[in-house]
């Protein structure tokens, strides 16, 4: 290895190293029992294949440098079978079965019954229900999932259109989502924060925009959320708002729901409590009052191709109680 | 005379004639320190400025709906015949709704620190 | 010898190609063809220069007595709004005709930083340029008094001027009808409305793309217009809204300092098709 390249990889490691301080998500900063395992698996492969690697280069450099009585042993037929077929065939072997011990691990159910929320995954963001025990839907919501700390929770992951795959690197590794079939990803935190999850299999020219957060809370916070996303969406208390719904239902019904007024359209993702989530646009654009407007006046702009036409139709006026009302949908 | 002398000649008429067109214009108004512009920059960013404008230096802001933020340094007015200041231009971003009722540009909340730091980014960057 | 013989030469072809070129008619003064950038240049840096050499020597006096501003808005709505108009005012018919345009002064009372030279232009004018010089028509103090109100035009609002020029009884309408020519509502010549951009002024307002000299912030830019979703953050943009927009402003954002400038249907047309190019 040259010189250069040698400070370039530990440049690199010392980047990977540093960024598990941060809470970036980075899949070396684990923060739930999936992701800890999978992250385990690295370590042991990178300190495992650093250790024999170290070892090999020993031996070469013992093989060239040393005097040739004293290496002739190296070229016996019981070490080159000893150390070239039957070390690689255990080693590989015991890694074999620690990581399949570790996926079956990740794979099976266990302790308390999981907290099931379904996913689709559709081009370009995410449909999220949550179901209770029996598999009826207790919540629609969309682009964001919010989750009780320490409780399995089990996603159902699914897509309506093309191969999508769900990714957050600090609860654990990504499962595709893959038209005609459910995979089944089971994940939990061990801490409250938000976590940033993306799709993680190209699907489209706007796969980069294809986001979602994970917001772990306690229990307590858990329940009063699911609560309060059970709700009906906000009454508009103003003049002001109420013009903001009477356009939102003469303009965005046939794609969107509002629980509590007459859009009932399944074609986008849910609104009923949009301004109370982190982002707009599947993780796209933050929200507020004025990026909810300029989605609705240019989102071809934004994502081109996307489902939803740009609304450049609207007065300034009529966009901005629009915007008001939406924001107003905690 | 060599040709080195004739291109030397050129140059130097060429440099006479256009450093005199350098002093034409305004600088912007200097307004703001250093870390007005860094966290003028962030704030541009996280209230979703550039989803409805072009904010030139700001990944991914060059939204459509509304006209780009190039050159605000030069501009003579500001929305709605505003004459352009420093202070008019933090009345705008914090009120717009104010200033001009019927516009598509909503009020954020934008926090005076904020709204002075997205100005002197404003009027820095062309 | 030889260098002799080849300088004399050139200088006699020189002399030959220039006569030619004058005398032919080959360079169009048509005040609604717009220079080349390179002639544009030159007179600009040319002016500039002269007047910046000439005026050096001259101190101007304290400008900011409001008597003083008070004074020169009173001449400033006499003797120069209707080429240069103001605030949410436009010049008259004729100085939209004229080529170089009128510049608006709240953009050189801003990008000139010396007022002795803003007083030697008003006292002596521009050459060609149709700025006449008032040296024989205004006293001393008049000239300063009008350069003291020109100093503060930049900060001035449209309602601000209006307040301040409202009293008097000579109110000079600057706007003058254009003719009614109707257009059948086609879709507009987009070349023609190049040049209608011209004629309307509104290159002295806003950085235009593929228009000369169209170099002036004071409104916002027009680059990327066609694509904007709003016009004045009010209308969404589309031709109809834009033509309206062009022809009213002020009904439509009462207080912005784009003026009403009589722009005729057609024209209007026209030059909204030339705005739809700038993508």
């Amino acid at each position: 290895m040259s010189r250069d390249s040698r400070w370039r990889l530990a440049a690199v490691l010392a980047v990977m190293l540093l960024g598990a301080c941060s809470g970036m998500p980075v899949a070396l900063d684990p923060h739930g029992s999936n992701a800890r395992q999978t992250a385990r698996i690295a370590w042991v492969l990178l300190w495992g294949g650093a250790s024999i690697f170290a070892l090999v280069m020993a031996l070469v450099a013992y093989a060239i440098l040393e005097s040739p009585t004293r290496r002739a042993w190296l070229g016996r037929r019981a070490f080159v079978i000893g150390a070239g077929i039957v070390f690689p065939v255990a080693a590989l072997s015991a890694l074999l079965f620690y990581t399949l011990t570790v996926f079956g691990v990740l794979a099976s159910s266990r302790g308390a019954a999981p907290l099931r929320i379904e996913i689709v995954g559709q081009m370009w963001w995410w449909r999220v229900r949550y179901l209770d025990a029996d598999g009826a839907t207790v919540l629609v919501t969309a682009n964001e999932m919010h989750i009780p700390v320490g409780r399995t929770i089990e996603f159902a992951l699914e897509s309506a259109d093309v191969l999508h795959s769900f990714w957050v690197p600090n609860l654990g590794g990504k499962l595709d989502l893959i038209p005609g079939r459910v995979n089944v990803l089971r994940l939990d935190a061990d801490r409250t924060g938000v976590f940033r999850g993306q799709c993680a299999e190209y699907c489209g020219a706007q796969h980069a925009k294809m986001a979602f957060y994970v917001v772990a809370h306690t229990a307590a916070e858990f329940d009063a959320w699911l609560a309060a996303q059970r709700l009906p969406g906000n009454a508009p208390r103003t003049p002001a708002l109420q013009r903001g719904r009477a356009l939102f239902i003469a303009n965005c019904a046939g794609c969107h729901t509002v629980r509590g007024t007459a859009a009932m359209g399944e074609l986008g993702p849910d609104l009923t409590h949009v301004g109370s989530r982190r982002s707009i646009g599947a993780g796209a654009l933050p929200n507020n009052v004025g990026t909810i407007a300029g989605w609705i006046a240019a989102s071809q702009h934004i994502k081109p191709e996307n489902a939803m036409p740009s609304f450049d139709g609207f007065s300034g006026e009529e966009l901005g109680v629009l915007a008001a009302y939406l924001e107003s949908l905690k | 005379m060599t040709s080195r002398h004739i291109v030397a000649c050129g140059l130097a008429t060429a440099a006479m004639m256009l450093l005199p067109g350098c002093s034409n214009e305004t600088p912007a108004p200097a307004f703001g320190t250093g870390a007005d512009l860094t966290r003028g920059a962030i704030a541009l960013q996280q209230y979703g400025c550039g989803v409805c404008h072009r904010i030139p230096g700001i990944a991914g802001a060059d939204g459509i709906v509304g006209p780009p933020l190039v050159d605000m340094g030069r501009r003579v007015y500001i929305a709605r015949g505003l004459p352009n200041t420093p202070a008019n231009m933090i009345h705008w971003i914090r009120k717009p709704q104010e200033l001009a009722p019927r516009s598509a540009m909503p009020d954020l909340q934008v926090t005076a620190a904020d709204a002075r730091a997205m100005t002197a980014y404003l009027y820095r960057s062309s | 010898m030889r260098t002799i013989r080849t300088v004399i030469i050139l200088a006699v072809m020189a002399a030959l190609g220039g006569t030619l070129f004058v005398y032919s008619g080959l360079y169009n003064v048509a005040a609604t063809v717009q220079h080349t950038a390179p002639v544009y240049w030159l007179l600009n840096v040319v002016m500039r220069q002269s007047v910046q050499h000439r005026a050096r020597a001259i101190r101007s006096p304290p400008l900011d007595d409001g008597a003083m501003i008070e004074a020169g808005a009173r001449l400033y709505r006499v003797h120069c709004v209707q080429c240069h108009g103001a605030p949410g005012i436009a010049p008259a018919a004729f100085a939209l005709g004229l080529m170089p345009l009128p510049a608006n002064l709240s953009l050189t009372a801003r990008d000139w930083n010396d007022p002795a030279e803003l007083y030697w232009v008003v006292k002596h004018g521009i050459k060609t340029s149709g700025m006449p010089a008032w040296e024989f028509r205004l006293a001393e103090a008049d000239l300063w008094a009008v350069v003291a109100f020109v100093n503060v035009l930049p900060g001035l609002s449209t309602h601000e001027y209006r307040a301040m020029t409202a009293r008097d009884a000579d109110v000079v309408t600057s706007v003058a009808s254009a003719e009614a020519e109707e257009s059948d509502g086609d879709d507009g010549d987009a070349a023609r409305g190049q040049i209608a951009l011209q004629q309307y002024a509104c290159v002295t307002c806003h950085v235009i793309p593929g228009v000369v000299g169209a170099s002036f912030p004071v409104g916002p830019s027009l680059a990327g217009i066609a694509n904007r979703t709003y016009l004045a953050g009010i209308l969404p943009n589309t031709r109809e809204t834009m033509i309206q927009w062009l022809r009213s402003p002020q009904a439509i954002a009462p207080g912005s300092a784009m003026p009403d400038l009589g722009v005729s249907e057609r024209d209007a047309r026209d030059i909204a098709a030339y705005l739809e190019t700038l993508k």
